[in-house]
């Protein structure tokens, strides 16, 4: 039982370790995907 | 007199109206063809397998229109795939739900002998309930992706089910996390015990003791924990790749590679539910004293002798098993 709720908790510390990398780090605003850095005229 | 003036005056003009006018007539047709511009499109699929424009956004995938894979590509997402896994998944629920009718529970036969040893470390045991529950929560959440418009949105409704599958899809990315943590882990684990070894194809013919009623021997792992194992470790790297490949589009790979990446994912995916329903059925409710093994940690020395004969005998000669019936503690 002890092993069972050991692996919920670290299981749960990873998934928000992993969500907090993706977020902060690795994602970029979806607005980048369709800007340009040419100038329209 | 100058009345046949005008009227030559306005004879000229008509007939320069008219020199004007019939070329310009006779070009309309030809400019505007929509037929042509059609051909030249299907010319363009047909030659290029797409049609590909030019842009000024940084996403270049944009820039391809059509491409006739991806037709394939939505049948078999659509269409195919959620026949697999309902083939899959239901008919192994009837495999399980008939298997149970037939040969009933798995009994000790000789009872308990109230002597236990331990099966699985306390490590073992947490890296496979880290992966259990983790793969548990992808797969309803990855069933969710295939079969969940059908199920769930007529009684969730449109807006209730879109909010429930963008939460969904959040948790699906994140508890994938732990679970190739959990596969690397399980693979370094438990891989010396999982290689072929001389007596497994004894124990295939006489079907585990499983489908017969014979007991032949096995070491730590037989080889049906053996086809788990390597199917976990397999096909849960292939999902982990081609997931990875899903969560962070065209970074390594182009369309056709995205594509073939969700159809493998899928299809393992399903495949994956399915064995996993059989392994969770002859770990808990198929098998008398197989789930202490795993919840405990330790397994009666009566089951171990029944189902990994030679395994009992090595921890034994270990001295990991008290002869005069003492209970060796788990760890």
């Amino acid at each position: 039982m002890r092993a069972f709720i050991t692996a919920c908790v670290v299981a749960l510390l990873i998934g928000i370790a992993g969500a907090a990398l993706l977020n902060q780090v690795v994602q970029q605003p979806a607005e980048s995907a369709f800007s340009t850095p040419a100038v329209r005229i | 007199m100058l009345a046949p003036l005008r009227f030559c005056l306005a004879l000229m003009a008509l007939v320069g109206v008219l020199a004007f006018a019939v070329p310009a007539g006779a070009q309309q047709p030809s400019s505007v063809n929509p037929t042509a511009s059609s051909v030249k499109e299907q010319q363009l699929l047909k030659e290029l397998n797409k049609v590909q424009g030019r842009g000024t956004i940084p996403d270049a995938t944009s820039y391809v229109l059509q491409q006739p894979a991806g037709r394939d590509w939505r049948r078999f997402h659509e269409v195919t795939l959620p026949w697999v896994g309902a083939v899959a998944i239901l008919g192994m629920l009837a495999v399980i739900v008939v298997f149970f009718l037939v040969r009933g529970r798995v009994r000790l036969e000789a009872g308990r002998s109230g002597q236990t040893l331990v099966r699985f470390n306390a490590f073992e045991r947490f890296v496979h309930w880290m992966t259990a529950v983790s793969f548990i929560l992808l797969a309803l959440t990855g069933l969710n992706v295939t079969f969940g418009r059908g199920l769930l949105m007529p009684y969730m409704g449109a807006e209730g089910f879109a909010a429930w599958s963008q939460y969904a899809k959040y948790v699906h990315n994140y508890a994938s996390f732990p679970f190739t943590i959990g596969v690397v882990l399980m693979f370094l684990t438990w891989i010396a015990g999982n290689f072929p070894a001389g007596g497994d194809l004894t124990w295939i013919k006489q079907g585990g003791g499983i489908v017969g009623r014979n007991h032949p021997p096995a070491k730590r792992f037989n080889p049906g924990q053996k086809l788990i194992y390597w199917f976990v470790v397999l096909g849960g790297g292939a999902v982990a790749i081609t997931g990875y490949l899903l969560m962070f589009p065209f970074y390594a790979t182009d369309i056709a590679g995205m594509q073939t990446a969700q159809i493998v994912h899928g299809v393992v995916g399903v495949l994956f539910v399915a064995i996993m329903l059989a392994h969770i059925y002859i770990g808990t409710l198929g098998m008398e004293g197989a789930f202490e093994a795993m919840g405990r940690g330790q397994v009666d020395v009566n089951w171990a002798q029944q189902h990994h004969s030679l395994w009992l005998e090595r921890e034994r000669e270990r001295g990991r098993v008290d002869a005069q019936g003492g209970r060796v503690a788990a760890e």
